[in-house]
Parts: structure tokens; sequence; C-alpha cells
């Protein structure tokens, strides 16, 4: 930072200097429990001769627990009041007046040093200091601070040119952490010009020299307020600092000028902290639960992995965590996330307005930053629920250089399975764990070397029969470097692996073993360039290789006579290339405009059919078998995905959007079940499967009501996805290597409108959405007279038109926080009978035409409270209780709707996953206080 | 397994009431559809077909068609007539020659309302052996992990030859003998109507049903046509089925792919269904079409099939392990009959005679047939 400059840090050195010696030492001893703040204010003013004023009512709820001996008072206050959000100051002559306010503390005496600010030269260094500050004494030392606005200059007078603007680019901090902070919002009021920081906290501006107002704006951080002087093109770093009342945060962190300035659109950001506040199932945080809360994302049902956005089938979302796409985010099958939300930082969920640098899913990209690690200090946590205990730590391997993050979590929950009363069940077994780990170095100034690893796992046994294993692993090591001040290069290798492998000996002579993996090794480069003017532009490529084993059937057991059958190995190569720019034509309207070109190459050694052409893809039809050696090209497809977006500013509260993306997506998920099954493979394009494409169109209208602090947006959108894979009725999967003759492809239509309003801030904060959407399919193939449903259209199993969702939290105090949700939803589509017929004595059902039903609307309501440890500043560890209690209204929401023939009679059932409403309790704790990570 | 017990799993493994309960869809139609269902054997004798509607979701009911002209035809135009039997059945009564290994057949349906229906031909393949039925004691577990259910587990096993026909469909059906409580010697059909009656004639009954699910199984994917200890029913001693003597009848029957296609549909539509990994269900659309009108739906589905039967009986004679319940009664004393309500007629009567006492006792004690069996001894029952 040799050229930014940071006053505020002058401002207090130079006070430092002048109060040494001047502050008063007052501290005192005892031993406090639940003590009225009354009785604790005259046993200190009996100790130290201090004298309290306050007016009784704001004290009459405050109790004080603590003990030690020569106690700073002045460094206790903090935590003391922190309950009450009171103030307090201390004068001369040792009297402590609690304030309300913090206006009181203008005009407080003493403050000359202030007057010796200077700006640095440029070289010069910012002298540090000897001694760091306790936060208690910068606390004492901000309230008598004046609030001057700082000013911080950039570049140098003699370097401006006339008639040209100069680039400032700058980056923020956590001042604690050191953690480059996304998505902060930097604003220029005057001349309605905004930014929000990116992956790596930077931000950039083109600006006129002059004298610019800027406020810096960020959840879980304090406003920045700021007095630009630009002079020339130049560097700013800047630190933001953590609020000291986390359960105030704002929990949707698209700040609050995000949702009508910027340009995203079908865009959402969570943090950390949401998943703190969010009821929790079995105790467990869990990230795809809250996603599932937002706009245009539905489930299946409880317990079902993956998740639908906007419509589409969940094989069309990629998930990934620092880069690392994670091929199946289940753990327990999809009652929980195998990400451990402990290593989150936070997380995007892009719908659509997709930026070029992604591509290869259709529906979303869900894009997971872990923590870097805490580049100042140590820190440490631990908890326990009914059926997992995790632990995490991060800190400094070097200060302000190197850093680690490091989490752990698994499961003991076979003991659940033993009292059950299915006797299949209780000789069963199943458990999870993840792990993931995160390495941070800071090589210069310039670039920045990030490690990351990644490790999921989990078993189940079915009784004696049936055995399941699965995992993830990944890993990659993302580089970024700064070229210039205009250019900004960002590397990435990646890894990824997902693995199954099942035993199933049901049946002793037909037992058999399924060994499969996907592997994805992966170059990422990405750039920017910022120095053109109104132009932003960015580029770069991937490329991507598959190695899918689809495994071989094998025998399994000594009396099994299964013929061993080869699902195939796939190779694949996945190729992009784009180009953006992001342009600001006017100060009103502003439009990115982006092209990927995406390429795919299916690979030998393959043996692929060939069929009739115009007729049905079945075994009856082969024409021919080709053969392809190692390397060897089968098939390549290519594609241009556009990515067009719009953004106008009606007026400083409200915008208009509008976005066109194309995308294309060369692998899938083989899956004959309405739910992702674990039995579930990934699939490659192939000779005979032509990629899914899909284009989507979207508006919106985004309007703040920056008084009420609220935010809200409409957004509306229609999706028509082409080549979409369907499953022939009856289709398995593991019979044959020819998954071309069990799916058809066919034609999707998904529209809806997503409406969303929510407050970011205040003691009752939260969001209320509501979507109306459809989504269809249409198999009805002319070339070959194939059709599912007799070629007419049918809703798709994800088509649930009335989406309500409320998240609301409401703090009181800052010990206990309650947060609750509602979700109401129409039931999925489902096949109902419309007849009986009878054959041989058994009765056998006529169905209706595919999903011309629904299964009974959904309804939940979760409440959880978090009650925390004591407010102590000074203490070794911190520990808080969440309970909470999942589907209180104990509604027995459908997961499903089926019939069976039982004894002879066919009868409907009705499936409900939590019938009940299920309380769960966890403790968690942490090193260091309250406000610690 | 069908990824369909992991719902169950998955729930119980939360241990938070995940339920199950009977479900009344409302359904807006019912549409009443054509279903045709037979199959054709190389044995001698009579074989059946039958054509019925069916019937809407809420009053299930099988509703036989009448008066259909019903042939069966191989490709050189033999055909065989049906004749029908009322109830929407039809047999045919065969000689010994009407169909070999290799023969295709299909079904020819001519309705009342001039409506023509056929099905695709169907080839007869080379059925397996049948190398027995046989059955084991062992412990059915129970939701009470302290308490097993003893019974019978049955198994069949079969070898075939390479040229056999890799697909099987397994029709069972069981009979068993049982018997009534007690003799009597008069029945009282109300105060003061009595008749000597002894009730020797209704002591034994017979009970025959088909098994609520067919069985299928392909050596497709084996390296060998063989299966070994493939299980059938279980049979507890909760019911009277083991009390006497057992029977279970195992008709092994060669299918085409294509039927062996229709009949894995038809047993996953009826058994797996639902959960939480359910597939999306359809009907099944057999080999059945309408000849003028190839768009309406018609279900079922005909089959021609080498045919292997086996019969196995099990007798009560304290082989097992375990108790049989029989229809358990004690003769009351002749003094408390005095309470009987006038709808509790008839009771029977034990009177001995030779100044012994004589005793009462209510009608199900005395007669089988109150639970459900016939009296006439099937030919094939083996006694012991």
């Amino acid at each position: 930072m040799t050229r930014s400059v940071l006053i505020s840090l002058l401002i207090l050195l130079a006070f430092l200097q002048e109060m040494s010696g001047q502050e008063a030492i007052i501290n005192f001893s005892g031993h406090f429990e639940e003590t009225p703040f009354v009785e604790f204010a005259t046993e200190v003013e009996a100790q130290t001769g201090t004298t309290f004023y306050y007016r009784a009512s704001w004290i009459s709820d405050l109790y004080v627990t603590l003990s030690g001996r020569d106690v700073s008072l002045l460094s206790l206050m903090d935590s003391i009041l922190r309950p009450t959000g009171l103030n307090y100051y201390l004068d001369e002559w040792n009297h402590l007046f609690l304030t309300d306010s913090v206006t009181l503390l203008v005009g407080l005496p003493d403050y000359e040093g202030v007057k010796e600010t200077k700006i640095p030269e440029e070289g010069e260094q910012v002298d540090r200091g000897e001694r760091e500050l306790t936060s208690a004494e910068q606390n004492y030392i901000d309230g008598r601070r004046v609030r001057v606005l700082e000013e911080i200059h950039v570049g140098r007078a003699n370097q401006a040119i006339p008639g040209r603007k100069a680039l400032i680019s700058g980056q923020i901090h956590d001042e604690e952490s050191g953690e480059s902070l996304v998505g902060v919002t930097v604003y220029m009021e005057a001349i309605n010009k905004g930014a929000s920081t990116a992956a790596d906290g930077r931000f950039n501006f083109l600006l006129a020299p002059g004298i610019y107002g800027v406020e810096c704006q960020s959840m879980g951080m304090e406003s920045l307020q700021f007095t630009l002087v630009v002079h020339s093109s130049g560097e700013l770093e800047l630190e933001m600092r953590r609020t000291l009342i986390p359960l105030d945060e704002v929990v949707v962190t698209a700040g609050r000028r995000d949702n009508v300035s910027g340009s995203q659109m079908g865009y959402e950001r969570l943090n950390y902290n949401v998943l703190k506040q969010v009821p929790l199932l079995m105790g467990e945080r869990d990230i795809l639960n809250v996603v599932k809360l937002l706009p245009g994302v539905q489930s299946v049902g409880e317990g079902s992995s993956g998740f639908n956005v906007r419509g589409s089938g969940a094989d069309q979302n990629m998930i990934y965590i620092n880069k690392v796409p994670v091929y199946n985010s289940a753990h327990l099958f999809g009652f929980f996330t195998a990400i451990s939300p402990e290593i989150v930082k936070d997380f995007s969920l892009y719908k659509s307005n997709l930026p070029a640098s992604f591509g290869g899913r259709l529906a979303s990209f869900f894009d997971i930053q872990t923590k870097q690690g805490n580049m100042k200090r140590l820190s440490a946590r631990a908890g326990i629920s009914l059926v997992s205990a995790y632990a995490a730590v991060e800190g400094p391997l070097k200060k302000d250089k190197s850093s680690i993050a490091l989490s752990l979590r698994s499961t003991y929950s076979d003991w659940i399975l033993g009292l059950m009363e299915d006797p299949q069940l209780r000789n069963s077994e199943a458990g999870f764990y993840d792990a993931s780990g995160v390495y941070t170095l800071k090589a210069s100034d310039q670039t920045r070397l990030k490690v990351f690893g990644y490790l999921s796992r989990d078993r189940f046994k079915l009784g004696a029969v049936n055995e399941y294993a699965y995992g993830n692993s990944g890993a990659a090591v993302d580089v970024r470097h700064r070229f210039n001040q205009q250019i900004n290069g960002n590397f990435a290798l990646i890894y990824s692996r997902y693995q199954f492998k099942n035993q199933d000996t049901q049946i002793q002579t037909a037992g058999y073993e399924l060994d499969s993996y996907i592997q994805h090794y992966e170059f990422k480069s990405d750039f920017e360039w910022l120095s053109l003017g109104r132009h932003k532009l960015t580029f770069g490529g991937s490329g991507i290789y598959y190695r899918l084993e689809r495994g071989t059937i094998e025998p399994y057991g000594a009396t099994s006579l299964r013929e061993p059958i080869d699902l195939g190995l796939e190779n694949g190569v996945e190729t992009a290339l784009y180009l953006a720019d992001e342009l600001t034509l006017t100060d009103r309207l502003s439009i990115y405009v982006g092209m990927r070109f995406s390429s795919f190459f299916a690979l030998g050694p393959t043996e692929v059919r060939t069929y009739t052409p115009g007729m049905p893809v079945v075994e009856e039809n082969i024409n021919d078998t080709l053969s392809f050696g190692r390397g060897e090209l089968s098939k390549a497809y290519a594609g241009l995905e556009p990515r067009l977006n719009l953004r106008y500013l009606l007026n400083d509260q409200s915008s208009l959007k509008f976005s066109y993306n194309r995308g294309y997506q060369y692998l899938f998920v083989l899956s004959n079940t309405v739910a992702m099954a674990p039995t579930d493979q990934w699939k490659l394009s192939d000779y005979n499967i032509a990629p899914q494409f899909l284009d989507q169109l979207s508006a919106g209208y985004y309007t703040d009501f920056p008084g009420l602090g609220l935010s809200t947006s409409v957004e509306l959108y229609s999706k028509w996805g082409h080549q979409i894979v369907e499953y022939r009725d009856g289709a398995s999967f593991t019979e044959s290597p020819n998954v071309e003759s069990t799916t058809l492809q066919g034609e999707q239509t998904a529209y809806g409108v997503e409406t969303m309003i929510r407050r970011d801030a205040g003691g009752l904060n939260g969001w209320l959405s509501y979507t109306y959407s459809r989504s269809y399919m249409q198999v009805d193939l002319a070339k070959t007279g194939e059709q599912i449903n007799g070629g007419k259209p049918y809703p798709s199993n994800f088509d649930r038109p009335h989406n309500l969702s409320l998240v609301l939290n409401y703090k009181r105090g800052r010990r206990v926080s309650l947060s609750g949700n509602l979700v109401y939803m129409t039931g999925r589509p489902s096949t109902y009978p419309v007849s009986v017929y009878y054959e041989y004595g058994v009765p056998y059902i006529h169905y209706s035409e595919r999903n011309k039903y629904r299964i009974p609307d959904y309804f939940r309501i979760d409440l959880s409270m978090n009650i925390e440890g004591s407010l102590k500043k000074h203490k070794r560890f911190h520990s808080f209780w969440m309970v909470g209690v999942y589907n209180l209204t104990g509604r027995n929401n459908a997961y499903s709707v089926y019939f069976q023939n039982e004894s002879g009679l066919i009868r409907g059932y009705k499936l409900s996953i939590f019938s009940q409403p299920i309380l769960t309790v966890s403790w968690n704790v942490r090193l260091g206080n309250y406000v610690s990570e | 397994m069908s990824a369909n017990n992991f719902h169950i799993i998955l729930t119980l493994i939360l241990l938070c009431g995940s339920c199950v309960e009977p479900f009344e869809p409302v359904l807006e139609e019912s549409q009443e559809v054509l279903v045709i269902s037979g199959m054709i054997s190389d044995r001698p004798g009579r074989h059946k077909i039958k054509v019925s509607i069916s019937s809407p979701y809420k009053e299930p009911v099988f509703q036989g068609v009448d008066f259909c002209m019903v042939t069966v035809e191989d490709q050189e135009g033999n055909m065989v007539h049906y004749s029908n039997t009322g109830e929407g059945v039809y047999v045919a009564d065969l000689s010994d020659s009407f169909l070999e290994v290799g023969d295709a057949v299909r079904v020819q349906v001519h309705t009342p309302e001039d409506r023509l229906y056929r099905s695709s031909y169907d080839t007869i393949l080379a059925c397996p052996e049948l190398d027995s039925v046989y059955y084991e004691l062992g412990q059915q577990e129970t939701p009470d992990p302290e308490f097993t259910r003893p019974g019978i587990q049955f198994y069949l096993d079969m070898t075939g030859t390479p040229a056999d026909s890799r697909n099987i469909i397994w029709q069972v059906d069981e009979t068993w003998e049982y018997w009534a409580s007690l003799f009597g010697t008069h029945i009282l059909w109300g105060w003061g109507n009595s008749e000597e009656f002894r009730t020797n004639t209704i002591f034994k009954c017979w009970k025959q049903a088909p098994l609520d699910y067919v069985y299928i199984g392909s050596t497709r994917s084996l390296s060998a046509n063989e299966i070994s200890r493939l299980p059938l029913n279980f049979v507890s001693n909760e019911t009277d089925r083991l009390s006497v003597t057992y029977s279970l009848h195992v008709q092994q029957q060669s299918l085409s792919s294509l039927a062996y296609d229709y009949w894995k549909r038809m047993n996953d539509q009826s058994v797996e269904s639902g959960g939480m990994y359910e597939k999306q269900p359809a009907s099944v659309v057999g080999n059945i079409y309408n000849v003028d009108d190839p768009e309406e739906v018609v279900l079922g589905c005909f089959y021609a099939t080498q045919l292997r039967e086996q019969r196995l009986f099990v007798h009560n004679n304290n082989l097992f392990d375990f108790n049989v319940p029989h229809i358990s009664c004690e003769y009351q004393p002749m003094s408390s009959i005095g309470v009987l309500g006038p709808d509790l007629f008839p009771v029977y009567l034990y009177i001995p005679g030779n100044f012994q006492p004589s005793f009462w006792g209510p009608e199900e004690c005395f007669d089988c047939r109150v639970q459900g069996g016939k009296t006439n001894k099937p030919e094939y029952w083996e006694s012991w």
C-alpha cells in the first residue's frame, strides 16, 4: 500500500501520543453473577471512586456476570453495555456517562491532534506505531473522534492528463482477518456511480480528476465513508471493520444498492451468517436448505438430493466450491449437503444472466466461496448435534502473508438405525464425513495463491443385501495475478472426482458389484482488462478433460452367475473461449455483451451403434457398429452461447433490467426417478446423444425503499430447453451400455415470475418471495415417430406453480435471536390411476396421462432460536446453543403419492417424510468471544 | 433392491416420524378400457383367455365382456376357436399337438360392437427345467426386535440349457387343508328346532387361491441359464395354512423377451411404485391393438409359452419347530346355552347319549366352511 493513504491510522497514532499518560486506569475486582447493573455500579463506584451517570430505565433489565481481579473497567464496559445498545464515556474527573445515542459524543474536548493530519508523500512509509490498540481503546478513541470525513488522495496532480479520466482501482479487506471482501458496494452518490467488489475484493472506477464522496457498504461491516481526491490514475487499499452486532446483520448481501444499480439479475448471494440463522433440520446447518428458500428454487421433496431452478432438472445445476465442481452434493442421499457450512464464506446463485465465464450447465451456477483463513489470528470452532459433529480451525501460518482454514465433519448416526422398527434397517449402517482445507499465500502485492482440497464420503449398508459407498474429492490451485494496473489474470488448475460403489446380493445368483466414477481435469484462465474508457473487458478460456467410467457390472458373491456387463468408459474434452464487455453507455444505461464458444469432443476408445435413420433408436434397428481407437474423435459438437444484459436506471431507486442467454450442456445424469437417486450416473454426450441446450429470456423491475430498508424485485423469465434427455417408460440403465435406446430427447418450456421483498437490516430482517412458474416437457420425435405421453406436452416433475417463502429473523438483545420460515408450494405433478383391471386375478392400474394430477400442497413452518453465551469480551471460549423446531405445525406434507397392490387390493398411499414437529438442539463452541468467527 | 427402499430407510434414519398413510385421490375421470389377457401353452387341455373392461378406481371389480369371437391362430393360418363360458372367460380344449416350441401365435378378438383387436405374434420358447420347489424353516423378522415370526420360506431352483428361454414367469397358487375344531351330533336351528346332524362331512375343508403376485425372472445377464434359491412366498404360523397340509403349485412358463418386458413392467408397477425414488408410473401397454384404430388404448398381453409345473406338499406331521393354530374351541356346558340370542343360531350340539353330559358350541367350531373353504377334496390332493 505504498501509494495508498489511510488517514484514520494517522489520526489514531497522533491521538494516541496525545493521550498516553492521560487516560485514567480504573481497575476493580469482584465476582458478579447476574448482578443488576445498579448493584454492579455501586460496587465499582465504591472500589474506584468513579461516578456513574445514567437513566434508570436504560439499565433496568441489564445484569452483569463477571469475575476477576484488577480488571480494567473501560475494557469491560463495551461488553457489559452491548445488550443495551448504550454507549459511554469517561471524563477527566472519573465521571462515567452512559448515553443512549452517539450524538452526545460529538463535541467532546481535546482532539487537537487531528489537525496534524497530513498526506504522506509517495513512497513514505506509514508508521503503524509500536503498540497495537485493544479494541476497547480503539472504541474509546473512536468515540472521542470528531466525525470528519477522511480524505484519501489517489495519484499525483502532476501526472494528471487533461481531458482524460483516471483509472482508480481499489481493494477492500477485512480489517480483522485480512480477507478480501466480496460484494462490497462502493458508491458515489453525487454522480450516481457504483461498483461492487469482485471475488478478490477489487473494484475499479474511471473518474475525472476531482473530489468525490464515497461510501462503502457491506453486510456485517461498518459503513466506510471518505472523501476521494482523484489526481490521476492510482490505487487505493481500504479496510473495513466488522460491526460488533453480527446478529443484526444484513441477510442477503447483494447489497441494497446492488438490487437496483447492479447489473445482476436472477442472482442471489448469501453468506455464512444466513446459515447461522435459518432454522435447522436435525441441528445441521445446510447450504442447500437455505438455497431452497430463494425464489425460483425448488426441490422434489424433503430429503431429496439436488434442487430445481426455474423448472429444470437437478443435473442442470453446477455446484462449484472454490471452482471445484461437485458432482454429487448429497450426504445421506440428500438429507444433508456434502459441504460443511463451516468452511463456507459465502455463496452465490446465478439463475439467469450468466457471466460469459460460466458455462456447461443450463439452469444455474451455485458458486461457493470458502473461507481463506484468517491472516491475523487463530480461530477455531466446534459443535455437536444429534447426527454429527464438526470442528473447524483457521489462522495465519505467517501473519499477513499466508493462512490456512480446515474443516472436518463426521456423523455417528449408526445408533439411530439400531433403534429402528424395520428389521432390515436395524441391521443397517450409515455414515458420512467430509473435510476441506484451504491454503492462501499472498506471494506479493500482485500475486495471490490459493490451494484448496475437498473430500466427502458416504457409506450405507442396507441389511446384508446392499452396500453403497460414494464420495467426492477435489482440488484446485488458483493463482491470481495483476499484470499491471489494467490487467488482472486468474489461472486455475482443477481436479474433481466422484465415485460410486454398489454391491447388491438381493438375489444370490444375480449378486453384482458396480464401481463407477467421473473424473474432471480442468484448466481455466480468466482475464480482466480495465482501461478502455467505458468498457470493462473480460475474456478467457477453459479446457476440461472428462474421464467417465460407468463401470462394469461384476458378479458379486460366491454363488453369483452374473455375466459381467461393461457399461463403458467414456472420454471427452470440453473447451470454451469467451469474451465479454461491460459497457456504460450513459449514466443510466449499461450493457453487458458476451459471447462464449463451447465445444465438446467425444473421444475413443469406444464402440458406437448407428441406427436405421427414421426408425426408433432401439436394438432392432441397429445399422452398424463403429469402432474408434484410443483418442480418436467419434463426434464433435460446438455451440455459440451469446450473453446479453441491459440495465436502465429509471431513477435512484428503481431500474429495469433485461437479459438473454444461451447455454450448452455436454453431460447429464442418467436417472429414471423423480428425485435424484443414489444409483444415478453421469453420462457424457456421445455419438448418438446430442448436447442439451437452452435459451433464456428474462426481464425485471427493481426498486428500493431506503427509508424502510426494503428492496423489492420482480423478475419474469422464459426458457426453452432443447434436446433435453427424458427416459422411456420403464428404462433401466444397468442392463446395457447403449443409453440411447433407453432415452429420448425432447423440448422443455418453462416460464414464471419471481417477486421478492427483503429487508436487510434492522432488528427484524428477512425476505418474502412469491413465485409463479410453470414447466413443461414434450417428446414427439417427428423423425422416428417416438413419443412420450402420446406426443403431447406434459408438466415436468418440477412444475409447481405457486411457491411462497417467508424468512424472518428477529433479534431481541444480543444473546437471543429468533428465526422462522414459512414455505408454501403447490404439490408436484403426479400420475394417478384412472381405472383398475385384472390379469390372472391380480389387480393392475391403468394410469392417467403423465403428471396429469398433483400431490397435495406443501406447507411448513420452522422456528429456531440461538442463545449466545455471555458477551464478555475477554474470554477463551464462546459457546452458543441452537434450538429449533422443524415443521412446527406437524403437517403431513406429502412427499409422494403412490398406489400398490396389497393382498389383492389396489391401495393409495401418501408418504410424508417429516410428519411431526422435529425438535433439535445443538451446542457449538469457538475460540474467542461473541464476535469471533 | 429397488431404490425405493431408501425412502423408508432414510426417513427412519432420522427417526422423525415419517409416515405412510392411506390416501384417496380426487379423480376427475374414469377411463374404462378393454383388457385382453391370456396365454396358450404347449400342453393339451383347457386354455383360457379373458376379455374385460377396466373398472373405476373406487369400485375395482373384474368386468368380463361376453359375446366376443375369440380365436388364436398361428402363422400358417391354423386356428383355434374359443367358446364363451360367461363372465368374460373364453376357453378352448385342445388336443395334444396344436403348438410346439418355435410356433408363433396371436389372438384375435371380435367384439359385439364390431371392433377387431389383435395381438402381435408371440413365439413359444423352450422352458428350462423346473428342478425343484422346496422350503426351509425360517423366522421372519418383525418390527419388534424381540419377536420373530416362525414359518416356512419357499424357494425354487431352475436349470436351463443355453437354447432355452432366458425369461421366465412363475404363476403360483396355494391350496391348504384345514379342519374344524369339534365334532357335533345335532344342529340347533333355533329354540325348539333341532335335528340330528353328524358334522364329519363339514369337518375337513380345502382352500385354494392364487398368490397375490406373479414372480418373474431373467437370466439374460447371467452366464448360465440357472436360477437357484429364488425366494417365493413365506408362510407364517399366523394363519391356519400350515395346520394340516399345505400345497404350493408352481407353473413355470417361458416368455419371449417382449412378453418378459411386459411382465417386468407390470411387476414394477404393482410392487415398486411410490417412495422417495419413485419412477414415473405409466400404464403398461402390451401387444394388443385395435386393428382399425391403433391409437385406442388396449391393455393386457397375450403370450405363448412352454409350461413346466410342480406341486409341493407340506404336511404338518410334527416337522415344524413351532405351533400352528387350529381353529380352537371348547365344548360349552349345556347350562350356558340359555343366554343365546336369536341371531346366534345355528349352533351345534354334542349329545353322546348313554347318560354322558351334552355340550354345545358355535357354528365355526364345527363347520370348516365358515372360514371360506370347500369340503370337496381336490383331485390332486395328497393326504398323510
